[in-house]
């Protein structure tokens, strides 16, 4: 009986509310969708950086029939150029399984990669001293052509550009929804003194005969928590549209090469699913309780 | 059943409504308060449901220190006292069945208990005909009834009336008086809050005279003078 008397009273109240609950609940979905999709994009980029990590810059990828006098030649190459600061062998093995993250939730890929693990090529990675382009591109073509090597890329510029507006646009976006949370905060806690309000006489009654604080408050608090809550469901239509569209710009032949390193894992995607979740609730928890110790005496 | 030991009550804005108050209230007693406006009636009565705290003195309940109460025991402090007031305060989108059935739904009661106890608290009160109507399709004695069972329905020890015949004319408020006092022989403890003169001169029980804040006066069998 206790259970249905809960149920009823919560409803009643969303109900009763129900223009202030609505802009809860948008508040909510709005601040926790740019919340979602920053962290989705933080993850992303951390990808990214993973994949240049050290400042690696110039990639040598190397042939499958590589000698090992050609390999001794490029070490050796490398070895004569003063702007290359530190360099570092990756072999089959850690470029193998880097790939494999990278296309955690591209099953075709997987598959193919399972089945020719030679598709994942050897590399040097090379860290330059300076910050000379220029430098670098002759470096990069002078190896290209050397005996063993299939492939030098070059993919500073475009990464860091990337980087540097999804960073910017991070920013900004945890900005907003900071406010935004705030605002969705004090929106639930306007909304829960408004059912409070309303339902005065009967808290009053309540109180005079005895119902336990934790009985006056239990309807209050979860609605707050259900306005979170639908506001977090919200904001996650919104995280999941943001990766998809973050897997059909990597699956486009012109951004491929940078946007793959974006697209989150399985994992961090349920891990954003999961934070957004809790954040809903936590924000809809806090508004009601704080709602219900100002304004509810005992 | 209640007792006041020196009680001082301070409002904010350092009103003093009540200033060494001392007195115990017996078991089955009926006590009447009077006094003008202001002399401090309400506040004794709600000193003693813990809606307000004093700032000096100690007051007991069935014999507990009611100061020292955590608030989470209050609740339960309160399903021994039953309140009524001069306003009602029914609850307008409940009928009177669902008004008193409130009361022990609230406290936890079970759903059979509240089947069993409502339609027989309605039957006291002399209201089983009107369990489903609305508060506003009453009249003002037969909404004093219905707070009177909400009150009365979970079978407190103590019942506070604050000025319950205030509103009502003076044939509704003999009919009243009746039921509390029917109420009271069951072995109920009656405080009520009254300025009603006749009242308090035809019931012959004990009378508490109030003035700023004061006891001034405390008679078995008295009168309102
Ligand atoms: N919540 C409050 N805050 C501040 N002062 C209050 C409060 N309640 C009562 N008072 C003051 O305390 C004094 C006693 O008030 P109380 O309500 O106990 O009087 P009363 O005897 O019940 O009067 P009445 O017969 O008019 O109901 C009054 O001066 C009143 O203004
Ligand atoms: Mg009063």
């Amino acid at each position: 009986m206790k259970l249905d008397y809960i149920a009823r009273e919560t409803f009643t109240n969303l109900r009763r509310n129900v223009t202030l609950t609505i802009a809860a609940i948008m508040t909510v979905a709005v601040s926790l969708a740019l919340f979602g999709s920053t962290l989705l994009l933080n993850q992303g980029v951390d990808n990214v950086s993973a994949r240049w990590k050290d400042g690696i810059t110039l990639i040598a990828f190397l042939k499958s029939d590589i000698t090992d006098e050609q390999r001794d030649a490029i070490e050796t190459f490398i070895d004569e150029h003063p702007e290359v600061e530190r360099w570092r062998y990756v072999d089959r093995e850690e470029s193998h399984a880097e790939a494999m993250r990278l296309f955690d939730r591209n099953e075709a890929m997987k598959q193919r990669l399972e089945a020719n693990p030679e598709l994942v090529p050897d590399s040097y990675r090379l860290t330059p001293t300076a910050d000379d382009v220029d430098l670098m591109a002759s470096m990069g073509e002078e190896l290209a052509a050397m005996p063993g090597v299939l492939q030098v890329t070059d993919e500073r510029e475009s990464v860091q550009t990337v980087v540097g507006v999804s960073e910017f646009a991070q920013r900004a976006m945890l900005v907003v929804g900071i406010g935004l949370l705030v605002a969705a905060l004090l929106l639930i806690l306007n909304a829960i003194r408004m059912a409070m309000y309303a339902r005065r006489r009967e808290i009053e009654v309540m109180k005079l005969v005895g119902a336990t604080n934790w009985f006056i408050r239990v309807p209050f608090m979860l609605e707050g928590i259900v306005q979170g809550l639908i506001g977090a469901i919200f904001a996650l239509g919104a995280v999941f549209a943001l990766d998809r569209f973050m897997q059909r710009a990597a699956q486009h032949e012109d951004y491929r090469a940078i946007m793959e390193g974006f697209v989150a894992t399985s994992g961090e995607l349920w891990f954003t699913v999961v934070v957004v979740l809790v954040l809903g609730v936590v924000i809809g928890a806090a508004g009601s309780g704080w709602a219900l110790s100002r304004f509810l005496k005992v | 059943m209640i007792t006041f030991e020196n009680v001082t009550k301070i409002y904010k804005g350092n009103v003093e409504a009540l200033r060494g108050v001392s007195a115990t209230i017996e078991k089955g007693e009926f006590v009447f308060l009077v006094g003008p406006s202001g002399s401090g009636k309400s506040t004794m009565l709600r000193l003693i449901n813990r809606e307000e705290t004093a700032d000096k003195g100690r007051i007991f309940v069935a014999g507990k220190d009611i100061a020292r109460l955590s608030s989470w025991r209050v609740p339960y402090l309160r399903r021994n006292i039953g309140c009524i007031f001069q306003d009602y305060k029914l609850l307008a989108t409940k009928t009177v069945y669902e008004n008193v059935a409130f009361a022990l739904e609230v406290i936890g009661r079970p759903r059979n208990v509240v089947k069993t106890q409502v339609p027989a608290i309605l039957e006291l009160v002399g209201l089983e005909s009107k369990a489903d109507n609305l508060p506003e399709e009453l009249s003002g004695g037969e909404q004093q009834r219905v707070s009177i069972a909400r009150a009365f329905v979970n079978r407190p020890l103590i019942l506070l009336a604050d000025e319950p015949t205030g509103n009502l004319d003076p044939a509704t408020s003999v009919g009243i008086m009746r039921l509390l006092d029917r109420i009271n022989r069951t072995g109920t403890t009656v405080v009520m809050a009254t300025h009603d003169r006749s009242i308090v001169d035809t019931m012959q029980r004990r009378v508490i005279e109030l003035e700023h804040g004061r006891i001034v006066r405390d008679q078995a069998r008295g009168v309102y003078q």
